[in-house]
């Protein structure tokens, strides 16, 4: 059981690199390390056994491997389990038989064929039982269901450790996308230097504010300069309007009350209405204005 | 949360090339040296066949720099059949939901082909997709590309001022003096979308109906777009006539063919339409009144005849201040009157020819300045006070003659 066998294939591919060193670190090798110091009794090789299945070597990721590294902890664990079940079962068939026991010197060798043990029954070459062999398997048992709890406690662990790991994924695929967006417009930008005239391959704002006509010179700052100056004339414009507007009015008036001329017919009375038409107009208009000076400070922000 | 894309989209017919060229370098420009953008981008050239047919060199030229060029098919025909620019957008539309970017997260700003952009237009941009609580924005453009001081190009000062009006109307339910752009306005990719630009024949004003359409759907869901888009205005009093008259022939084809449009906004883009044109009978009563002399009628109208003079004023000395920065060539104040006048005679005669002439495709003016014009834009340097130094801060106050009309498009 692998623990290269836990990389899930329908999962986001992720950079190698990072993802090689995440696996490292997230494997269980608890598992290895206890088939490493434990030669003789190899959990892989007991789990071979029990299952008649092929251990998986490395890069095989076969239906029978576990799926991440959760489940090889607890199918891990639970081949220890069904282990101490089985040489529990044999032990207790062979405390009523007079043959069974440990193996001696002479036993035979793990590599032997095990099922030919269990089929024969009771081997004379296996001793008495040790008295304190219950005690033991008590012991080992409580020992593999706390390592049970401990593979859960791991498995949700990992679960987490799996969702970060996606986010992650995902993050590293949008700074990708955003490195490509970025290189791509640093070459049409560079294009577009050859097209520009030298004066305007300028990279900050221009310091000063002569006029000009050409885009290159239509900065955030002329904006701002622009804008704010019209702010600060918005009273003088609205009541510079009023006194001109009331002034305009009543020099007309008088113009007309000196001019001492007849009343026109009945039909020209009619006419001051086309005047009047578009009055709303630039009444509505007059109050917009103010109104749009007055609620949206149109300035930017320098450095955005 | 996903970072914000901006679809820079330039719609044009692309028969000028040397402004689209500008317009596309301003962007690449400035994106590569503003800091803090919140924002990645793709730029969207959308040219007819015949634009692109003519410079196929420059459009090379601009997809080697990073834009993206959509010739629309000469076969290419939307669900109603409409045509002109709105074909073209809706077009884009088309080809923004094939590729999957009729999402939340794009953005559509919207340039002409002499739209430049400056470094507080992207500014703004970031700070508006950011805040993310308006759907759909606009701003105050300025005039200042090629600019020469001609009666047309005083005339479009008082539309930047007058954009100030346009963006308090837009922004309140009902827009009650019908603003809008046909240009330099932001609108998220799946409201643009779900919206289009598809409407029954020509329709000479897609921007005043793509606003009442939004309106309709979302409500009152438009912001300030702060900084400023850079654009010329034009060059002669012939192209301001025809412009304008396609300006008058929108809000006609508004009022009367927008099914969508419910009557009390009818009621007032038919108001600022009637506005506007009252001020040529306007100018004809004055004159009738000092020839004839039934200067009576005065008593009635001077109580606010002051008012409105004061007002034309003021949006162009206003619109001259908001230029100051940009226009390297300010010319004289006895010039600038005396186009200021011709200009404004231009916008007083132009819904009339409006309504005695038919809508036509080809009222899409020049933005390339002629030959002969650059020539003399090169030679010395006309004159000599700038205006704004000639009024002071305290000058004459009022509003624009711009103001008679909308601004869209």
């Amino acid at each position: 059981m692998s623990a290269r066998g836990s990389a899930s294939p329908d999962r986001p591919t992720p950079p190698r690199r990072k993802r090689a060193g995440l696996d490292e670190a997230t494997s269980p090798r608890g598992s290895e390390s206890r088939a490493q110091s434990d030669p003789g009794r190899s959990i892989e090789a007991g789990g071979a056994d029990v299952t008649g299945a092929p251990t998986p070597r490395d890069g095989d990721l076969g239906d029978s491997v576990p799926r991440s590294d959760s489940d090889a902890l607890v199918s891990t664990d639970s081949d220890v389990l069904r282990e101490i079940e089985l040489i529990q079962s044999e032990l207790a068939g062979q405390r009523s038989g007079p043959t069974l026991g440990r193996p001696a010197a002479g036993a035979p060798s793990s590599t032997e064929p095990r099922g030919s043990d269990r089929d024969s029954g009771a081997d004379p070459r296996w001793g008495k039982p040790s008295p304190y062999l219950d005690e033991r398997l008590n012991v080992a048992r409580t020992v593999a269901a706390r390592l049970a709890q401990e593979a859960d406690r791991v498995e949700r662990s990992l679960s987490g450790l799996k969702e970060d790991l996606e986010t992650i994924d995902r993050e590293l695929g949008h700074a990708s996308d955003e490195l490509e967006f970025v290189r791509s417009n640093e070459r049409a930008g560079d294009a577009l230097d050859d097209e520009l005239p030298t004066e305007t391959r300028v990279s900050s704002p221009i310091p000063s504010l002569p006029p000009s006509g050409s885009f290159p010179d239509f900065t955030v700052a002329r904006y701002n300069a622009t804008v704010s100056a019209l702010h600060g004339r918005r009273r003088s414009l609205g009541w510079g309007t009023v006194v001109m507007a009331v002034g305009i009015s009543a020099l007309l008036l008088i113009l007309t009350l000196r001019a001492n001329e007849p009343i026109p017919a009945t039909w020209l009375a009619v006419l001051p209405l086309v005047w009047m038409v578009p009055v709303p107009f630039f009444l509505a208009a007059f109050r917009g204005t103010q109104r749009v000076l007055k609620e949206n400070r149109l300035e930017l922000r320098e450095d955005s | 949360m996903r970072t914000p894309t901006v679809l820079f989209q330039i719609t044009a017919i692309g028969k000028h090339p040397r402004a689209l060229e500008a317009t596309v370098t301003s962007v690449l420009y400035w994106l590569r040296r503003t800091p803090r953008l919140g924002f990645r981008y793709r730029l969207w050239l959308v040219v007819e066949p015949e634009g692109f047919g003519m410079s196929p060199d420059v459009y090379a030229k601009l997809e080697r720099a990073g834009a993206e060029v959509f010739v629309v098919p000469p076969g290419y025909r939307t669900p109603l059949g409409t045509k002109g620019k709105a074909r073209a957008l809706e077009y884009a539309s088309e080809q923004r939901r094939r590729v999957g970017l009729s999402v939340p997260w794009v953005w559509v700003y919207h340039q002409d082909e002499e739209t430049c952009v400056g470094q507080d237009t992207l500014a703004g941009i970031s700070e508006f997709v950011r805040d993310g609580r308006s759907l759909v924005g606009a701003g105050i453009i300025l005039y200042p590309l090629d600019w020469m001081g001609t009666p047309s190009h005083v005339q479009e000062l008082t539309r930047s001022y007058d954009d100030l009006r346009v963006l308090d109307s837009m922004t309140k339910p009902g827009n009650p003096t019908a603003g809008f752009h046909g240009s330099h306005f932001l609108v998220r990719a799946d409201v643009e979308d779900s919206v289009g630009w598809d409407s029954k024949g020509y329709s000479p004003s897609e921007d005043l109906t793509f606003e009442i359409r939004v309106r309709a759907r979302y409500g009152p869901v438009f912001g300030v777009l702060k900084g400023f888009a850079y654009e010329k205005g034009a060059f002669s009093l012939r192209d301001q006539l025809r412009q304008r008259r396609r300006w008058m022939h929108g809000v006609v084809h508004a009022v009367v063919h927008s099914p969508e449009l419910p009557l009390r906004r009818r009621l007032t883009v038919a108001y600022s339409a009637l506005s506007w044109a009252s001020a040529l009978p306007s100018v004809l009563v004055l004159l009738a009144s000092v020839a004839l002399r039934y200067g009576p009628l005065l008593i009635v109208t001077s109580v606010f005849t002051g008012f409105i003079w004061t007002s034309m004023v003021l949006a162009y000395v206003e619109g001259n201040r908001l230029h100051a920065k940009y226009v390297a060539r300010p010319i004289s104040l006895p010039r600038f009157v005396v186009n200021g006048l011709v200009g404004a005679l231009i916008d007083v005669v132009a819904p009339w020819y409006a309504f005695v002439t038919r809508p036509t495709l080809s009222d899409f003016i020049p933005k390339d300045r002629p030959a002969s014009s650059s020539a003399g834009a090169a030679r010395a340097p006309s004159p000599v006070v700038p205006f704004d130094r000639a009024f002071g801060r305290s000058s004459a106050q009022g509003r624009g003659a711009a103001a008679l009309g909308t601004s869209d498009g």
